[in-house]
């Protein structure tokens, strides 16, 4: 027997909602290209594709090593985010939970203000930072998020879900404390360094990291898509996930390492970068009318991918000068898209009770 | 119903109750349960008694204290999840939590231990989802938003899902807990007679004891002394164990009537004479006031009777020591009046 026509017609309603997902993040990937913060003329980014050793070593050198990472680490970052942002939600139950809300930022932040404001104006000499050279923020926001995460996941093996919201919650206000009052001693240009990572930023990222975070992010995107089917019957409670033969602590285990380790390695490479994470998994719940995971994840995903890549379309400028900071601009274009789209449908309420 | 059937679910010498590292918490202990094929079980017993942990511990979500259960022979523990999915389902109470999913697709769930890596359907698999639908009424349901459904389609919904999941094992906590009493005689009707053609085991836990006098194969009555007695309803009624455990120092549980009386501690009583339909209703509006009713009209001061004409009825009470007669045109005057005489003898 054939699914019932109501069930086709959504389901085909939301494949094509994907595709032109789909279609609008590479027209958007391929306007950034070509525009960045200076419009190339497209014959010579014809002549780059097509006839690479005519081509201008420059323009090449400004489309290869800037802007292509930095539209990849955008659509990677993005895309990472907003999962780790649907996985929390779906895993908490709660529509405010984002890729954070259990310290995996408020640790990098705290790896590198150390780093910033305490060990290199202090001189103090550090292996690895010596080692990694330009790398050494890296290194700090990845020690400072791997040690929240891995303290998150000692925890959550022996509480419930929503004690580990709060618990995480309770981490990260005494991480931004300890931030705050490291920056409370420290000076001005190392301040200033340290206001310019929180901006949040993606062409940090050139093609030597690009090798190590992409590979992370999208193993993290791979584990995330395993769990389609456990996070259907997660959102409808434990015992219920039990209950459909969901190996509950498993997955929530899961769930937690995927979400914790993408968010925290963007947050490592780019800085830290808000909204997108809570925002673009409501977008795509109020969006598409097929509620799986299987439909959410990938809606996710280009959403995520979409808003950051619109995002840092912005924050470049194009024609202007300058670049605006990141973090403020995901809020600033995101924000009145979301507002609107839960306006129209008021299904939060409902989807999370 | 019949013993020879296969034992779907038994446990041998089960505990349920809460352990803490410092803490247990005995609910039930030393149980010796089955559950057979076509087997319709209610789980009776007080707020608190146990239900909802044993059936929890039956369905493998809480760890027992002690013992085994065994599905069909296999101790449960042995089972992956996906195991136990197939051969049994859990349905709670809860209200469905994530309601923007069709009712259709809220019933598809209870594919997911069949189908594949992403939960995707196949023909087979909608096939069933549109029967367990058809099993509970609720086939033109599917379209609508769970949200939007009344509890009582909310609860056949859920059963829909359980069905969809094709267990031999249903454990259902208190399903007609939100249902008013017409959705309550259909859930339980629908229960036991899928139960009985399916060949399913069904334990199903309630407070509502009369429709599970009506309805159960047999009963689990959870004791005050952390036990179970099992029998059909009648046994258990009959030998005064349903009163023993029900009943509470101002309410008393009585056999004849299958209801609950509070005792007589009225200073009024009389005699009735009355026949049929009103003599039930007069009866029960005596009862209500606390007036004692007694057989023997000779050691009473006060004689009601009811006289029936065609579609009329006179409420007649008659002092027989002023020998003075008041006549009530119904039921409600009658009423007013006794208590007001209720109120002027116990002054």
């Amino acid at each position: 027997m054939p699914a019932p026509d109501f069930i086709l017609t959504t389901r085909r309603r939301d494949r094509i909602l994907l595709a032109l997902l789909g279609v609008a993040l590479c027209a958007l990937a391929l306007l950034s290209l070509w525009l960045g913060s200076e419009p190339l003329a497209l014959s010579d980014i014809a002549h780059i594709l097509f006839q690479p050793e005519q081509a201008d070593t420059v323009l090449k050198q400004i489309l290869w090593d800037f802007r292509l990472p930095r539209i990849l680490t955008a659509i990677l970052a993005g895309a990472a985010l907003s999962s780790a942002g649907l996985l929390m939600q779906t895993l908490f139950r709660n529509p405010l939970a984002d890729p954070f809300v259990l310290g995996v930022n408020s640790g990098a932040s705290l790896g590198v203000a150390l780093l910033l404001l305490l060990f290199i104006p202090l001189k103090i000499e550090w292996g690895a930072a010596s080692l990694w050279g330009n790398s050494s923020t890296l290194v700090a926001a990845c020690l400072g998020a791997g040690l929240s995460l891995s303290f998150i996941l000692f925890l959550a093996r022996r509480v419930d879900v929503l004690t580990l919201l709060v618990l995480g919650l309770m981490l990260s206000y005494a991480i931004g404390a300890t931030v705050s009052i490291v920056l409370f001693f420290s000076q001005i240009e190392p301040l200033q360094s340290f206001i310019a990572w929180s901006f949040g930023d993606f062409s940090r990222v050139h093609w030597q990291q690009l090798i190590l975070l992409g590979p992370i992010l999208i193993s993290g995107l791979l584990l995330s898509a395993s769990m389609v089917k456990a996070l259907d019957g997660l959102q409808q409670g434990d015992a219920f996930a039990m209950s459909l033969g969901v190996a509950v602590q498993r997955t929530r285990l899961l769930a937690l390492l995927a979400a914790s380790l993408m968010a925290g390695s963007v947050t490592a490479f780019c800085g830290p970068i808000g909204f997108i994470g809570v925002a673009a998994p409501h977008l795509c719940r109020a969006c598409f009318r097929s509620q799986q995971h299987r439909y959410l994840l990938p809606a996710s995903i280009l959403m995520g991918s979409l808003l950051a890549l619109a995002a840092d379309f912005v924050a470049q400028a194009p024609g202007l000068d300058l670049v605006l900071p990141l973090n403020a601009l995901t809020a600033l274009v995101g924000a009145p898209i979301i507002i609107s789209a839960l306006l129209r449908q008021n299904r939060l309420a409902y989807a999370f009770r | 119903m019949n013993s020879q059937s296969t034992v779907l679910l038994s446990a041998t010498e089960l505990s349920v109750g809460y352990a803490s590292s410092t803490t247990q918490a005995l609910c039930l202990s030393s149980l010796e349960l089955k559950l057979r094929a076509g087997q319709f079980v209610c789980l009776l017993g007080a707020n608190g008694s146990g239900k909802s942990s044993l059936l929890r511990t039956l369905a493998g979500i809480q760890k027992p204290l002690a013992g085994t259960v065994k599905i069909k022979g296999h101790d449960l523990k042995a089972l992956s999840p996906r195991e136990r999915a197939h051969r049994l389902s859990l349905v709670q109470p809860q209200p469905l939590r994530h309601s923007a999913l069709s009712a259709y697709d809220y019933v598809a769930l209870g594919r997911q231990p069949y189908s594949n890596w992403f939960g995707q359907l196949n023909p087979d698999d909608h096939q069933k989802i549109q029967q367990a639908l058809q099993a509970v009424a609720a086939s033109h349901l599917a379209p609508r938003p769970v949200r939007e459904l009344s509890d009582g389609e909310n609860q056949r919904i859920s059963l829909a899902r359980a069905l969809a999941q094709e267990v031999n094992i249903f454990l259902m906590d208190e399903p007609t807990a939100f249902l008013d009493i017409g959705g309550r005689v259909e859930l339980m009707r629908q229960l036991r007679s899928i139960t009985h053609q399916s060949g399913l085991g069904t334990v199903l836990s309630t407070h509502d004891l009369d429709l599970a006098l009506r309805y159960a194969d047999q009963l689990w009555l959870i004791t005050n002394e952390n036990n179970i007695e099992q029998g059909i309803p009648e046994a258990l009624a009959l030998d005064g164990r349903l009163a023993k455990t029900f009943s509470k120092q101002q309410l008393q549980w009585d056999p004849r009537s299958g209801q609950w009386e509070a005792p007589q501690q009225g200073s009024l009583q009389l005699s009735l004479n009355a026949t049929g339909l009103r003599k039930i209703w007069t009866q029960r509006a005596l009862e209500r006031c606390g007036i004692g009713i007694i057989a023997q009209p000779e050691s009473v001061r006060y004689h009601l009777s009811v006289l029936e004409s065609d579609n009329d009825a006179q409420w007649i009470l008659e002092d027989l020591e002023t020998h003075t007669k008041v006549q009530f045109n119904s039921i409600t005057e009658c009423v007013g009046q006794l208590k007001k005489l209720l109120q002027f003898t116990a002054e």
